[in-house]
């Protein structure tokens, strides 16, 4: 039997463009903050949890050991996980399974990217491709995400302005958050005339690279509940992978994704919840490009599948709506340092704990969902935090 | 004044000799001849294009090889608009997923062979669903860049 999880803090800095700081200066710098949140010192951690997705970024193999010491982990077990993009919420759920299987009480999980260091993200990108098929034809991210985006409108009958919608949701919602990189005050026609990169995915639909870090202090029932009065418990997790031949898919239009379904059904079955447009109270969802966040809403079970054209549309996902989604401005907004995309899980935190500052939105939130997606458009993670 | 953090610069570049596998490698070497063949999984009868050593539906070993179309149908396809370094093509160009006719996997490539004026020239000729045909190179190296392009035929 799984002990239970609580959250007992979290660790926050500002992503930028480009920090002046090292990988382990950003990392001490969210270690120390979450500790300081969690009222724990270094001693107290028994184990630490590092995660980042793409090396070349850095041009450091290796990176987790860079993070070591800023995270306070030598002469600690320590352990780095990296499943690409979704190492923003399947590391958290492997900090989780260090504690819920008894093996430790207190552990740090700690996720950064630093993507300025690379002259080309884009290049970097191509290098994740398979060198037979697809690196020569040119394929990256924002192009995959053109052959996706299309596909994913095509099916359900969606349109470019409610992509657009999301942009000027997530980055308006930025501007009260003072970690963000990329605040703005748009308009769809704003986002509408922003350069087309890769058709039908525009300059204004993508998330830009990101410095930064995040961390968040995982511990059992026991120390939570000696920390807390309100403990925030990790009520599910859930992870989906689909076959890295996107092309030879059980859904072969690429629109439907199968795997993000998966883990969610995972996490919901874990966390008791049965109808989660019901029962979730806020959402931070990835949102690379702005269809990533509609799709990922659908498998979410935040709207019916096909439906996040009308989400978006009649208010539902924007912060005053039924059911906020990604008040802190999400990767569009706040920035998309690939790994420490940690930081849905660590907003989803914040407004369960009211501690979201101008970003808290105004119902109450108790139970929370993220979500991350990497890999070859491949993998998904999924994180269901709450109250008892 | 002394700088805040000082920025070091380096390169790194790596050579690297990657295996082919012998499914990918008789797979190129019938591009030579002008020919897409497939390796077919005896379970389920798919027939995979690139060309692959077993069948991960199954988990079985492919055995067969099947020749198929030149000409199929775009799966998706996007419009490339912006120089990212490392690109292949200067733009405006196109890349698409296609399914080949006979084959059962997509096959990710360019389609070209008319100009891209506009986004209206260029929806005027590609469409999901739209028919394609290969263009090869004339001199082939056993590569996917053998063939040059898939134009629109409908
Ligand atoms: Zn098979």
């Amino acid at each position: 039997m799984a002990r239970k999880v609580a959250i007992v803090g979290v660790g926050m800095q500002k992503f930028e463009f480009c920090k002046v700081e090292t990988i382990e200066e950003m990392v001490f710098d969210v270690a120390r903050n979450a500790l300081e949140d969690a009222r724990l010192s270094k001693d107290d951690i028994d184990a630490v949890v590092t995660g980042s997705a793409v090396d070349a970024f850095c041009g450091i193999v290796n990176s987790d050991k860079v993070a070591t010491d800023g995270a306070g982990g030598f002469l600690k077990p320590t352990m780095r996980n990296s499943t690409s993009g979704s190492s923003a919420v399947s590391t958290p759920i492997l900090g989780y399974n260090h504690v819920a299987s008894g093996m430790y009480d207190i552990v740090m999980v700690i996720c950064y990217e630093k993507m300025s260091e690379n002259a080309s993200a884009q290049a970097v990108f191509n290098t994740v491709y398979d060198e037979a098929y697809v690196r020569p034809i040119g394929l990256n991210v924002p192009i995959q995400c053109g052959l996706e985006a299309r596909a994913y409108l095509h099916r359900y009958g969606l349109t470019e302005r409610q992509m657009a919608k999301v942009s000027v949701k997530n980055r308006g919602n930025a501007i009260s958050n003072p970690y963000a990189q990329l605040p703005m005050k748009l308009t769809v026609d704003d986002v509408m005339a922003s350069p087309y990169l890769s058709w039908p995915v525009k300059l204004l639909d993508t998330s830009p690279v990101t410095d930064g870090a995040r961390a968040v202090i995982l511990a059992s029932e026991d120390v939570a509940r000696e920390l807390t009065d309100s403990p925030v418990w990790i009520r599910g997790t859930g992870r989906g992978a689909d076959s890295v031949w996107f092309m030879g898919r059980a859904n072969p239009d690429l629109g439907r994704l199968d795997y993000a379904y998966l883990a969610a059904r995972q996490a919901y079955e874990m966390a008791g919840i049965k109808d989660p447009a019901v029962e979730i109270d806020y959402a931070e969802v990835y949102d690379p490009f702005t269809f990533k966040e509609m799709q990922h809403c659908e498998a979410l079970g935040l709207c019916p599948e096909g439906g996040a054209g009308r989400m978006i549309d009649e208010g539902v996902s924007w912060k005053d709506g039924a059911l906020p989604v990604n008040a802190s401005g999400g990767l569009q907004g706040e920035g998309n340092p690939i790994g420490a995309g940690m930081s849905r899980l660590n907003w989803c935190y914040l407004q369960i704990q009211g501690k979201a500052g101008d970003c808290q939105v105004s119902k109450d939130v108790n139970t929370a969902v993220c979500n991350a997606w990497g890999g070859m458009y491949q993998y998904n993670a999924v994180m269901v935090i709450g109250r008892d | 004044m002394a700088e805040e953090s000082r920025i070091l610069t380096g390169y790194v570049s790596l050579p690297y000799k990657w295996a082919m596998g012998p499914a990918t490698t008789r797979f190129y070497e019938e591009f030579r001849k002008k020919r897409i063949m497939g390796s077919r999984c005896g379970k389920c009868n798919r027939i995979l294009v690139p060309a692959r050593s077993f069948c991960s539906d199954c988990f079985v070993e492919t055995d067969e090889w099947v020749e198929v179309s030149q000409e199929g149908s775009i799966r998706t396809w996007v419009l490339i608009n912006f120089a990212y370094e490392g690109q292949p093509k200067e733009p405006p160009y196109i890349l698409a997923i296609l399914d080949l006719d006979g084959a059962d996997v997509g096959l990710p490539h360019f389609v070209g062979g008319f100009e891209m004026k506009d986004l209206e020239t260029v929806e005027e000729k590609v469409r999901i669903g739209g028919r394609v045909k290969a263009v090869w190179k004339e001199n082939r190296e056993g590569y996917i860049l053998d063939i040059d392009y898939f134009e629109p035929i409908d």
